[in-house]
């Protein structure tokens, strides 16, 4: 079985048959909608969340029918998914070590950087200034450039212990998966040679490309987890995560969520929020849904008149679903804001 | 202005048609700039903020291409330069808004010009010239027609101090000069045009039973890297895994890769750690490899102006070079099939209005006519710019006129006349005669030099060693 038939299986197995086909996208590409933070957080698939991104779950429609073809997966005629094969055949994935939400695809971000650095330090032997970055991302090269300039690639000490620090981290990963040490050392490009796409290391590696996209994200994720741990071992490769908050453990939040969460607490109102960190108010408004789903005793009461939640809620528990759009026709009193609030509470 | 070019791009002289493109700009004039390959075009802009300080405006149609732009110019050691393109991360687009005014070239679409959150700034900038690089995008008669180009004329009315336009375009047919006047409100545009004979190529046409076969047995027996233009993605990965199987360094590139990939698979192949790369024709443009010995088509273009564009990727370097063409029999009707997809008609437009009153959002209405969002905008545009009866004409016209272009190169696949000096003549430019020319000339047995790049199998301790050496 491939690694993402496995992870595919396992998402479904964990919502029990409660959800449809793509459930599973939603949550491994990150969608923000109350459902997909609602499932993460109440089934606890944190790890799985936003570790891809759209397009390179382009297959999962392919997937899904190959797993229904096979009889693993059942839907119904009403479009609900169940697992129909004996799970200790995807189970391995619970002890897998890959942590979405907390990264939120940061590993991409830190490989280009150190993938930058290196392809730098490999030019300076020759006077070369110019060559053609490796990594097209704008942020990133900026970020090497700065690095570059208050620490200099070009220096043989910094070079030599950037070195020795990634051969100590590689090699106790490749205690954990032996490929992933090759993986990493393969994607990277220098003067004389050029990183591997993941379907070239398949072909090498003789896996499935996918699934080599998952060891590496995986193995990835634990790198960063050592860095974090262990700041101080490996200071050059714990530099280049600067700009990267690490989540609180106790609140399941999106970063930029988290982060408006902080501001509430601190007894910021939504307008302060939005000014604050120059947002605009729908999106901080998307954090304050966000927030109401995730934590518990979110305080409605500050946002609307209490008597008048109970009363909407009553209503709407009885009168069953309605789209945002007959709800605000419905309740015409009340903004799309304290609406979606209210859905929140149900 | 030679000492400009001399001390910017390290050029000696001029290409034909370029230095009285520049001239002409430089004198505030409009100008239309017929280069069918992209050799010698884009100097046509890059040189200006050289020679009259400030900034150009580039209005391109495809991302890829503007990406590669950007990235040919920072390598000649420029870096105020950069694409406006959705791709760019948030980080990014913080960052370059807070220093747009400082860039020399400005790249983007029609879409981030007029809609984007750049839109106000880029129009209160001041530019020292406009131009519309793949102008021919503003033809409806074409293949790459985009309607957002049509307001591109409009919005350079409203800026403060109109520059002088620079239309670049492949295609050299009247009406799409007439087009271009009047969409962009050009003022009496001088028209100029560069480089129209690429003598190092050879033109290989050959009638076949099965492309697949003579495809495969070319590939394995030739020396010399090559670009393969399939039609389709799957065509793409499809024949890459082939070739990988068989030992080959091959590799696909399409719109399905991601940035990185591409930029991957893009510096493999320029440094000959792949020699073969098959692609869809959407993303040949990007690559600039000065010693391509083939380009081979897979099957039959669906104009003239893309098939000089593809071809025009070989022998970069001025040596010998080979474009092999194989169509069958049946390519007619299959081309034919293939344009039916981007055909308009009337059931199309019957379909869009059905789901749009169904209050279908328009990505909705993407997927369930299976459409690009390029093709939507087509729609779109007919459906906001002509009556019902209007367009049954246009369609009607438009069909035929896609008939048309394929008919006319199948006329040239099948026919006996020297193929370059059909091009040429296509292109109304003057007849040549040479030696090494094509097909129907005459065959050639040819070899070319083989770059052959060693495959490392060493460990990965050994490769991280040797990657900070």
């Amino acid at each position: 079985m491939l690694q993402i038939e496995q992870l595919i299986l396992f998402l479904f197995y964990k919502m029990n048959g409660l959800r449809k086909r793509n459930a599973p996208y939603y949550i491994l590409t990150g969608k923000k909608s109350g459902q997909t933070i609602q499932d993460v957080n109440f089934y606890g698939l944190h790890r799985f969340f936003y570790l891809f991104s759209k397009k390179e779950l382009a297959h999962y429609d392919e997937w899904i029918q190959q797993l229904l073809m096979k009889g693993w997966l059942i839907e119904d005629e009403e479009g609900w998914v169940k697992v129909n094969v004996n799970p200790t055949t995807f189970m391995s994935i619970e002890k897998r070590d890959w942590n979405g939400w907390q990264y939120e695809r940061f590993e991409q971000v830190y490989f280009a950087r150190l993938s930058l650095a290196i392809q730098t330090l490999s030019y300076r032997h020759e006077q070369i200034k110019q060559f053609d970055p490796i990594v097209p991302d704008l942020a990133v090269q900026q970020f090497i450039s700065t690095w570059h300039r208050q620490h200099s690639l070009y220096d043989e000490k910094i070079v030599s212990h950037l070195q020795q620090e990634l051969t100590d981290l590689l090699k106790a990963e490749e205690q954990k998966n032996a490929y992933f040490p090759i993986i990493f050392v393969e994607r990277l490009t220098n003067r004389q040679f050029t990183g591997k796409t993941y379907e070239q290391l398949a072909e090498r590696l003789k896996l499935n490309a996918f699934d080599v996209r998952l060891i590496g994200v995986e193995g990835m994720h634990r790198l960063l987890d050592k860095l974090f741990q262990q700041p101080t071992h490996y200071p050059i490769l714990h530099s280049f995560t600067q700009g990267f908050q690490k989540k609180s453990r106790t609140v399941f939040l999106t970063k930029t969520a988290e982060r408006t969460y902080e501001l509430f607490q601190q007894h910021y109102t939504l307008q302060q929020i939005a000014e604050k960190r120059r947002l605009k108010i729908s999106t901080i408004q998307d954090h304050f849904i966000e927030i109401a789903y995730t934590i518990d005793n979110f305080p409605y009461e500050q946002f609307i008149d209490s008597t008048l939640l109970q009363q909407v809620r009553k209503q709407l528990v009885e009168q069953g679903s309605r789209s945002l759009k007959q709800l605000k026709e419905q309740y015409d009193m009340l903004s799309y804001f304290q609406i979606r609030l209210i859905l929140t509470s149900l | 202005m030679e000492k400009v070019l001399q001390q910017y791009f390290h050029y000696s002289s001029f290409r034909p048609g370029q230095k009285e493109v520049i001239a002409s700009i430089a004198r505030g004039e409009d100008v239309i700039g017929l280069f069918p390959t992209s050799m010698g075009k884009s100097l046509c802009y890059e040189i200006l903020p050289y020679l009259l300080s400030g900034r150009v405006l580039i209005i391109s149609p495809l991302i890829s291409l503007m990406e590669d732009q950007v990235r040919r110019i920072k390598q000649r050691g420029e870096k105020r330069v950069v694409a406006l393109t959705s791709q760019l991360t948030q980080a990014e687009r913080q960052l370059v808004k807070s220093q747009l005014s400082q860039y020399r070239y400005i790249f983007c679409s029609p879409e981030i010009l007029m809609k984007s959150e750049f839109a106000t700034a880029l129009q209160s900038l001041t530019y020292n010239a406009i131009t519309l690089d793949e102008a021919h995008c503003i033809s409806q008669w074409g293949y790459d027609f985009r309607p957002e180009y049509l307001q591109v004329g409009q919005w350079i009315q409203q800026l403060l101090k109109r520059p002088p336009i620079l239309a670049l375009t492949a295609t050299a047919h009247h009406e799409t000069v007439e087009e271009l006047r009047y969409w962009l409100k050009m003022k009496e545009p001088k028209i100029f045009r560069g480089e129209m004979n690429r003598p190092n190529l050879y033109y290989d046409i050959r009638k076949v039973t099965s492309p697949f076969e003579i495809l495969t047995q070319y590939v394995e027996q030739v020396s010399g890297d090559g670009i393969v233009y399939v039609r389709t993605r799957k065509k793409a990965e499809a024949y890459a895994e082939y070739f990988i199987q068989r030992g080959i360094a091959a590799a696909s590139y399409h719109g399905g890769m991601d940035r990185q990939d591409r930029s991957l698979i893009q510096q493999q192949f320029l440094r000959g750690e792949l020699d073969w790369i098959f692609a869809t024709s959407a993303f040949g443009m990007g690559i600039d490899k000065p010693d391509i010995r083939h380009v081979i088509h897979e099957s039959i273009p669906l104009s003239f102006e893309q098939y000089v564009q593809e071809v025009g990727r070989a022998g970069r370097d001025g040596q010998n070079a080979r474009c092999l063409l194989l169509y069958k029999e049946a390519d007619l009707e299959e081309a034919q099939l293939f344009s039916n997809n981007y055909l308009l008609t009337n059931e199309l437009f019957e379909e869009y209005n059905r789901y749009r009153s169904a209050c279908k959002s328009e990505e909705e209405v993407m997927k369930l006519l299976r459409i690009e969002p390029s093709f939507l905008e087509i729609i779109k545009f007919y459906e906001t710019h002509y009556s019902k009866e209007e367009r049954a004409q246009l369609i009607r016209k438009n069909a035929d006129n896609k008939k048309r272009q394929l008919e006319l190169i199948f006329h040239w696949l099948t026919s006996e006349v020297c193929y370059r000096n059909a091009l040429l003549t296509y292109f109304h430019s003057e007849g040549v005669s040479q030696e090494r020319c094509c097909s129907n000339c005459h065959e050639i047995e040819e070899h070319f030099e083989d770059t052959a790049v060693k495959v490392s199998n060493s460990s990965w301790e050994e490769r991280l060693q040797q990657m900070f050496q």
